[in-house]
């Protein structure tokens, strides 16, 4: 069975939040929660700044209209830092990914993780990762008004 | 105002949108349901980038739904604030209707009421033909903030009533920089992407992360293709981070020492283009003697950069051809030195040889007719006419240069002295914001003792409205069809998607109706816009309504395009070859500076207030500050009102390193003080290593938090050729509230 999911590369991200708000525009007609966030951290280590986004899919399913396209949170990426596909698929970019096996879901993750990383995590970060259940959803902002 | 809400499927009231928004959802939802979805297309207004960004608009029931980066489109994709504009034009605090101030403008308190527009219109239209009768047209200011579109109109109108004093926030940003480069080269030579060509990518003081997100998918094609990047900020971006080979780190408002060392580099090892300097250059000798006092380490003690980066960078530049340059507009010239400082990173440009040549900082073979930096035409601004009126310009005796070299606009950061002087008695503000400004309450009162100001706008803002006598709500860039875009030779064309809110019109409308009433009726189309835009059109030879949306419409050059343009003769108008400066060359020597007393050489000089100019201050204040760097969720002052953007970022800080947090015993979050000799204000601390040890980024543009003010930090000094502020080097202390 196909399992679907991200692979994020934290090389590549830059903190940008612009999947924050692709994912809160499809998602806020639903009346939905945000069900992407990008969180920054500092590493002492290596004495710099580092975003690790976080998904929906380490919490449930997409919400997000998804239709032939990528979601808008992976097609809106500028740095192209997000995959969203097969992981099992031997044949699709994100199963393909997975296959080179340097993919690691994050420390908090056990059962059948569908949320990916690769890209240089700094050691010290990886302690300070939440668990994705406290940090997502980005509570529904509503939208206040109907024009008349 | 009271305002009821109407159901618009069965005119039941409600007492709030949300109620009623509700409502709908419950009580109508076969409707939404069965309405048909439709989509259309607009460009962004949400940052300040020309040509603009282009958004994907699903429209259902008169409504905007949804958002998406609209597709095939150059600038792409679309960044968190262009789809947080959704959000903005559902926002209920959006201006509906004009207003009157019901109180004299010494009294804090404007009491605004709601007036039609044809008492509006009156209103001005009488006050500037009273102020003209009385002092001139040239005591009428025309201002535009942001956005940039209807930039064309205003200073059309500007030129029409006979006022020279037209002018833009670009006072603040990026005119400057541009200022620098028709100073050497005669053109507007600011840098560009990367191309298939280009082996080195130098990217000095910007990080399009977060002010060009769509560069993004250039570069890391770019770097995966195996281009060496050099990246030169104070801070470490997350385009140093992700990108850079070599990452410099120069002091704030050092920029100018660090490319004067990398040109000694250059000169002393002989890497320079010798064919370039010695046929298309002007003032190499002279050139070649000042910098031999800036060796790397002479200039490692002024810049805190390693010598042996210094070295590097310089080598790898100059050999490792073609290279080009991305240069930040409002960074690089946010010092007392900024035409300067741009003016010798511009020169490593030249000494390099990697101008015009494929891969490198080019310019393009067949522009259209029109002019991006003003989104405009010569001829639709009717800027012969402008220099005509040279003489009336306010700024002409303050700067000089610019009033010679900038037809276009006036410097207007020295408002307050032309108000108090006399010269400027109304100002027509559109999208302004007077707390852009350093020590911005000279510009407050500078509105307030004008006779009348009318300021448009998407909101009520009331740190520049409460000094204004006619506040007019714009239409946003979904109700609008001005002005078209184009990127390279294609153009494109917009439709609006929803109506107008309430009364709002745009801003090119307002212009239009408010010309036709002063009598302008021919010069403005009898108040047809799309006729005004089709005027300008007219030199690409197609109208609005042959450009199809989305696809625009690519108009076929007269060639292909072409490099080493100056040997061809393409650059200057009377198609000789060489460069349109005085000498005909880039002129590193700067002849028009030398005529009025600058120093005509890039030279370096250290920031009015800095550690080595102003030690004794800096035992008080031993950290510099900066500001005005962009965040991914805002641009510069805009978008507060926007709660999904506030969410990620809800209050002004200050960005300091752990190693200076520790040593003030500051943690995350909490309250400091920023003290300078000019003021202090308060805001959280955010600890990160964005900045290195020494370095505070304060956050800018946070107006409604009046203690969080940046800008009481910054001292009225301005750099003496363009009139730039000194927002990027100033020295402060932080210690905890
Ligand atoms: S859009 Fe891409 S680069 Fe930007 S924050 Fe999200 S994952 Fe990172
Ligand atoms: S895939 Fe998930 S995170 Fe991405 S836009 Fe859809 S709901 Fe949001």
């Amino acid at each position: 069975m196909a399992r679907y999911g991200f692979i994020i590369n934290l090389d590549r991200c830059v903190g940008c939040h612009t999947c924050t708000l692709a994912c809160r525009v499809w998602t806020y007609e639903k009346n939905e929660d945000c069900w992407n966030t990008v969180l920054e951290f500092n590493s002492h280590v290596e004495k710099r700044v580092i975003w690790i986004p976080y998904v929906c899919v380490q919490v449930r399913d997409p919400v997000c209209i998804l239709g032939q396209q990528p979601p808008p949170c992976v097609r809106n990426c500028p740095s192209m830092a997000r995959v969203y596909g097969d992981l099992d698929d031997p044949a699709d970019p994100a199963g393909k990914i997975m296959a080179r096996g340097e993919a690691r879901p994050l420390p908090s993750e056990t059962d059948k993780p569908r949320a990916y990383y690769i890209g240089r995590l700094p050691k010290d970060i990886e302690a300070q990762l939440p668990e994705p259940s406290k940090v997502l959803p980005r509570k529904y902002i509503p939208l206040l008004h109907i024009p008349p | 105002m009271s305002v009821k809400f109407l159901c618009p499927y069965c005119d039941q009231e409600f007492v709030t949108k949300m109620v009623l928004g509700d409502h709908i959802k419950s009580a109508h939802s076969d409707i939404i349901e069965s309405a048909k979805e439709s989509i259309g297309y607009t460009f962004c207004d949400a940052c300040n980038q020309v040509p603009y960004c282009g958004i994907k608009v699903y429209v259902k029931d008169g409504r905007i739904i949804r958002l998406d980066s609209w597709e095939n489109y150059p600038n792409s994709p679309l960044c968190s604030k262009g789809f947080a504009t959704l959000q903005r034009q559902y926002h209920p605090q959006r201006l509906g209707y004009p207003l009157k101030r019901t109180t004299p403008k010494s009294l804090p308190d404007p009491r605004f009421v709601r007036i039609s527009w044809e008492e509006a219109y009156n209103t001005i239209v009488s006050k500037m033909k009273e102020i003209r009768e009385k002092y001139g047209p040239e005591a009428v200011l025309f201002y535009c903030g942001d956005p940039k579109e209807m930039r064309p109109a205003v200073s059309r109108l500007a030129t029409v009533f006979g006022s020279p004093n037209f002018g833009t926030e670009s006072s603040t940003c990026f005119r400057a920089a541009a200022l620098a480069s028709q100073l050497m080269f005669g053109l507007i030579v600011l840098g560009n992407p990367p191309t298939r060509d280009t082996k080195t990518v130098l990217i000095w003081g910007t990080n399009p992360a977060w002010s060009r997100p769509f560069d993004m998918p250039k570069l890391f094609d770019a770097k995966e293709k195996g281009a060496m990047f050099i990246v030169i900020d104070t801070r470490r971006t997350p385009v140093a981070d992700k990108l850079a080979d070599l990452h410099l780190q120069p002091r704030p408002g050092t920029d100018d020492a660090l490319a004067l060392g990398m040109m000694n580099v250059i000169i002393e090892r002989k890497l320079y283009d010798k064919e370039f300097v010695e046929n298309w250059t002007y003032g190499f000798e002279a050139l070649e003697e000042y910098v031999k006092g800036f060796t790397p380490e002479k200039v490692e003690e002024i810049t805190w950069v390693p010598s042996d980066k210094i070295v590097a960078a310089a080598e790898l530049f100059a050999t490792n051809k073609p290279g080009t340059l991305m240069a930040g507009v409002s960074t690089l010239t946010h010092t007392t030195n900024a035409v300067q400082t741009v003016r010798a990173i511009l020169t490593l440009v030249a000494l390099t040889g990697n101008f015009d040549i494929p891969g490198g900082v080019t310019v393009p073979t067949y522009p259209l007719p029109f002019r991006s930096h003003d989104m405009g035409d010569p001829d639709f601004i009717m800027e012969k006419k402008k220099i005509e009126m040279k003489n009336k310009r306010v700024d002409k005796d303050y700067f000089p240069v610019w009033a010679e070299i900038v037809h276009e606009q006036i410097q207007v950061n020295l408002l307050p002295e032309y108000v108090r002087e006399g010269k400027i008695k109304m100002a027509i503000l559109f999208g302004a914001n007077v707390t852009i400004w350093p020590q911005f309450q000279e510009y407050q009162e500078a509105l307030k003792n004008m006779e009348f100001v009318v300021a448009v706008d998407y909101f009520y803002r009331p740190w520049t409205h409460n000094y204004v006598d006619i506040v007019l709500p714009a239409a946003t860039n979904y109700e609008r069809f001005e002005p078209f875009i184009w990127f390279g030779r294609k153009i494109y064309v917009r439709k609006p998607v929803v109506k107008p809110y309430l009364e709002a019109k745009t801003d090119w409308q307002i212009v239009f109706d408010l010309a036709v009433r002063l009598g302008y009726v021919e010069e403005f189309w009898g108040g047809d816009t799309k006729k005004g835009l089709d005027f300008i059109l007219q030199k690409a030879g197609v109208t609005i309504d042959e450009i199809p949306i989305p696809d625009g419409k690519v108009i076929p050059p007269p060639g292909p395009e072409e490099y080493k343009k100056y040997e061809k003769g393409l650059l200057r108008k009377d198609g000789k070859p060489g460069f349109p400066t005085p000498t005909g060359k880039v002129e590193i020597w700067s002849t028009i500076l030398e005529k009025y007393g600058y120093d005509p050489l890039p030279v370096y000089k250290e920031p009015e207030e800095s550690p080595r100019s102003k030690p004794d201050l800096a035992q008080r204040y031993p950290l510099i500050l900066i500001t005005g760097s962009r965040v991914p969720m805002y641009t510069h002052s805009k978008w507060r009102e926007l709660s999904w953007l506030r969410d990620l970022m809800p209050y002004p800080v200050v960005n300091i390193n752990p190693e200076d947090a520790e040593k003030r015993g500051i943690r995350e979050g909490d309250l400091v003080m920023v003290e300078n000799a000019h003021g202090k204000i308060r805001v959280h601390a955010h600890i990160t290593y964005l900045v290195p040890p020494g370095v505070v980024d304060v956050s800018h543009g946070w107006a409604m938090i009046p203690e969080a003010h940046v800008n009481l930090l910054i001292p009225r000094v301005f750099d003496p050729i363009s009139g730039f502020p000194t927002y990027k080097a100033v020295l402060c202390e932080v210690y905890k509230a």
